[in-house]
């Protein structure tokens, strides 16, 4: 298997995490009062949500469904989108995308108001800035031919990387418009509004979100549990104990980790049953099943139970993200244990 | 006839500090007697942080290279005994030591000995080492070293700090260079400030300091060599370790006083970080700034990377490299994790996970501060 398949998977991680600083960072533009310095109160921002549609929604009436991100400024207006860092190089998946656009163009329930509904919604597509004149092309002829027919207002926002003495995202409206006068004002045409990161991350636990409502690439899965649970589930004890062996032997739990997972590394203020439990148990199973295959772990018969083999790896993230692509080396170097290492 | 006085010996004096040391005051007072012989004994000493008592913790496990004895136990101070063999080299090595928990201190402990450097540093410094992390290191900067002997200085009346050994580190200016940071080792002849000044101007950051008390009316003569005609002198490094071969009290006021309560300062700013069900796994990040924009040049992400993966019993895995950084890191040795980011050009965030022991943190940072740059912790007080 060739190197480059190592780095597109090894980009595909990356994109989901930048993903996720997408939607936090978008969501604090808009909620967050430079004046007052602080979060304007009463918004909130919800990492995938589930929400209702009507029976009349064109795509998929009375369903439930999970847009990415979900703002709500007041209980009177809100935006509901989805964001895509990259995206398919045939076109001919981008009508998906449409269509996602036009189930969410509806009046939706679950929002954070007494009876649930808001009274003005606006739709937003985050793109990368690179896409930028692709797909709003894309929409400008889709809306013109008459394929896209929305009764809401739709926004398309680029986000783009900016470089300065803080590292900053910057957001451009580069089609369509909201219904909130304040929401315009702050997302001008070909008026790129940046936000620094390292501010931004303060207010939604400093980097520490690390999924969103949508399966990441499994090496970035394996590499969260590795680096993040699994050395935290021996007591320090053990640690001073076990230093002559080559590895540590863990008992996990699927179940026990999704909870973990959950409480850890997801983006939960203001959480109510409309929150998609994330990350799913279906994605931690499929991540164990890969320790499992590539020698790291043994799967007991109860099935959601496991014992990982924690071996003390220098670089997890690359050689996960390289036997995932070529599976398990055949000549493994040999293993030291934490003394040897150490010492 | 009046009885001769009996003539004091060292076997005597070592037995007092030893065996007769039950508090600050008397440990001072031996150990100044000890030295005053001038039988050329040094004192050799070291600060490390336990999070809970030092002789539970040490009792609690045995290794088989070692045997750990407590003779006797003295208030706050424990007379102790430790053998080593080295099988690889046929050698066994053994001494005795005191362990002292800091007056008004919780965790924080000296050993003191005046045995030799060989099993201070291969007997007692690796015995205690086994217990990381709940025995741990703690360190002092280049800043604060320069600080302290300000302090030292200020009280001598007729004498003045001369630096006579130093062992620095700087950055390899050559990004290509397989070696990032190199280390320089200078027997010089400087008063402390204006050695000081050369390492700042080059940049450097202090490893080790050798200095001698030299007397106001040789330092004119330039026909005396300073570094050689000084019985007084002093050795003290970054990992907090020190030597003393005259007037210890002095220098447990002036320096190590300093330095226990930089290590108290210390286990205070890097405890509790760690992301709790308690505090609803909110994050206590601990951020490093430097005074310049290092990441400006992109090649200084690179740089930090390097330096990170140098830390023994560790793992790194770099999401982002250019032109921001994200990395994690885990410390095989006790199960820590943390993010480290770079987003902006001069600091760097360090966001601690689920576990975090407060000697986790100071490892890594202090890998940072000798591997890459020292910087400046925000919201850390550092004052005594």
């Amino acid at each position: 298997m060739s190197p480059d398949a190592i780095q597109t998977l090894k980009n595909q991680c990356d994109n989901y995490e930048q993903t996720v600083i997408s939607i936090i960072t978008f969501a604090h533009l808009l909620r967050y009062d430079n004046q007052t310095k602080e979060l304007k109160p009463n918004t909130f921002l919800h990492i995938g949500r589930k929400m209702n549609t009507s029976s009349k929604n064109s795509i998929s009436p009375e369903h439930e469904i999970t847009p990415d991100i979900l703002i709500q400024q007041n209980s009177s207006y809100g935006i509901i989108g989805e964001v895509k860092k990259s995206l398919p190089k045939n076109n001919d998946n981008w009508k998906k995308l449409l269509e996602q656009i036009q189930k969410y163009d509806d009046d939706l329930k679950g929002w954070k108001t007494s009876d649930e509904y808001i009274p003005s919604m606006d739709l937003v597509l985050l793109i990368d800035y690179l896409n930028k004149s692709e797909i709003s092309d894309f929409f400008e002829v889709k809306i013109e031919q008459g394929e896209l027919q929305l009764n809401k207002k739709f926004a398309l926002i680029a986000f783009s990387r900016i470089d300065e003495s803080e590292t900053k995202l910057a957001f451009e409206k580069v089609y369509g418009d909201f219904s909130d006068p304040d929401v315009n004002q702050t997302l001008k045409k070909n008026r790129p509004m940046a936000m620094p990161l390292e501010r931004v991350m303060k207010y939604y636990k400093n980097g520490g979100i690390k999924f969103y409502d949508s399966p990441p690439p499994v090496p970035y899965m394996m590499k969260v549990l590795w680096e993040m649970v699994f050395p935290s589930m021996k007591k320090i004890e053990d640690y001073i104990d076990e230093s002559g062996k080559r590895q540590m032997k863990i008992d996990v739990n699927v179940n026990l980790l999704t909870d973990q997972l959950q409480a850890q590394f997801t983006y939960r203020d203001d959480h109510d049953s409309r929150q998609p439990d994330v990350p799913r148990t279906k994605w931690i199973k499929e991540a164990m099943e890969q320790f499992v295959r590539l020698g790291y772990a043994i799967r007991h018969d109860s099935r959601d139970d496991y014992t990982v083999k924690l071996k003390f790896l220098k670089e997890p993230f690359e050689k996960f993200c390289k036997e995932y692509i070529e599976g398990p080396s055949s000549n493994p170097t040999k293993q030291n244990t934490l003394k040897e290492w150490i010492e | 006839m009046s009885q001769k006085k009996k003539r004091v010996t060292l076997e005597d004096l070592i037995k007092r500090f030893y065996y007769e040391s039950s508090d600050i005051f008397s440990l001072l007072k031996n150990s100044d007697n000890l030295l005053k012989l001038d039988k050329g004994v040094k004192i050799k000493g070291l600060i490390v942080v336990s999070n809970s008592e030092i002789i539970e913790t040490v009792k609690k496990w045995t290794f088989s290279e070692y045997n750990f004895n407590i003779k006797e136990k003295r208030g706050d101070i424990f007379h102790c005994n430790l053998e080593k063999s080295i099988k690889k080299d046929n050698e066994f090595i053994q001494g005795d030591f005191l362990l002292i928990k800091c007056p008004n201190q919780q965790n924080i402990y000296m050993i003191l000995t005046q045995e030799s450097i060989n099993f201070f540093n291969n007997g007692i410094i690796r015995f205690f080492n086994k217990f990381h992390p709940l025995i741990s290191r703690t360190y002092i900067d280049t800043e604060y070293i320069e600080k302290i002997l300000e302090r030292f200085e200020s009280g001598l009346n007729h004498e003045k700090i001369w630096i006579s050994k130093q062992v620095t580190k700087s950055w390899v200016r050559n990004i290509l260079a397989k070696k990032k940071v190199e280390s320089d080792i200078k027997w010089t002849d400087l008063p402390f400030r204006e050695a000081f000044l050369k390492i700042s101007e080059n940049q450097e950051w202090i490893k080790s300091i050798n200095f001698n008390l030299i007397n106001n009316d040789q330092i004119s003569d330039i026909s005396i060599d300073l570094r050689f005609n000084s019985k007084k002198s002093y050795k003290i490094e970054r990992d907090t370790r020190f030597q003393c071969n005259y007037n210890f009290s002095y220098f447990y006021q002036r320096i190590i006083e300093g330095m226990i309560n930089q290590a108290a300062e210390s286990f205070r700013f890097f405890n509790n970080r760690e992301r709790t069900v308690e505090n609803n796994y909110s994050i206590n990040p601990i951020t490093i700034e430097y005074d310049f924009e290092i990441f400006r040049d992109k090649n200084q992400n690179i740089r930090l990377i390097e330096a990170l993966r140098n830390i023994s019993g560790s793992s790194l895995s770099v999401m982002h490299s250019n032109p921001y950084l994200h990395a994690s890191y885990v410390d095989y040795r006790d199960g820590s994790s943390c993010d480290i980011w770079v987003l902006s050009n001069n600091r760097i965030s360090i966001i601690p996970q689920i576990r975090s022991t407060p000697a986790a943190l100071e490892r890594l940072c202090e890998n940072i501060f000798t591997g890459f740059r020292e910087g400046k912790y925000l919201e850390k007080n550092g004052d005594d």
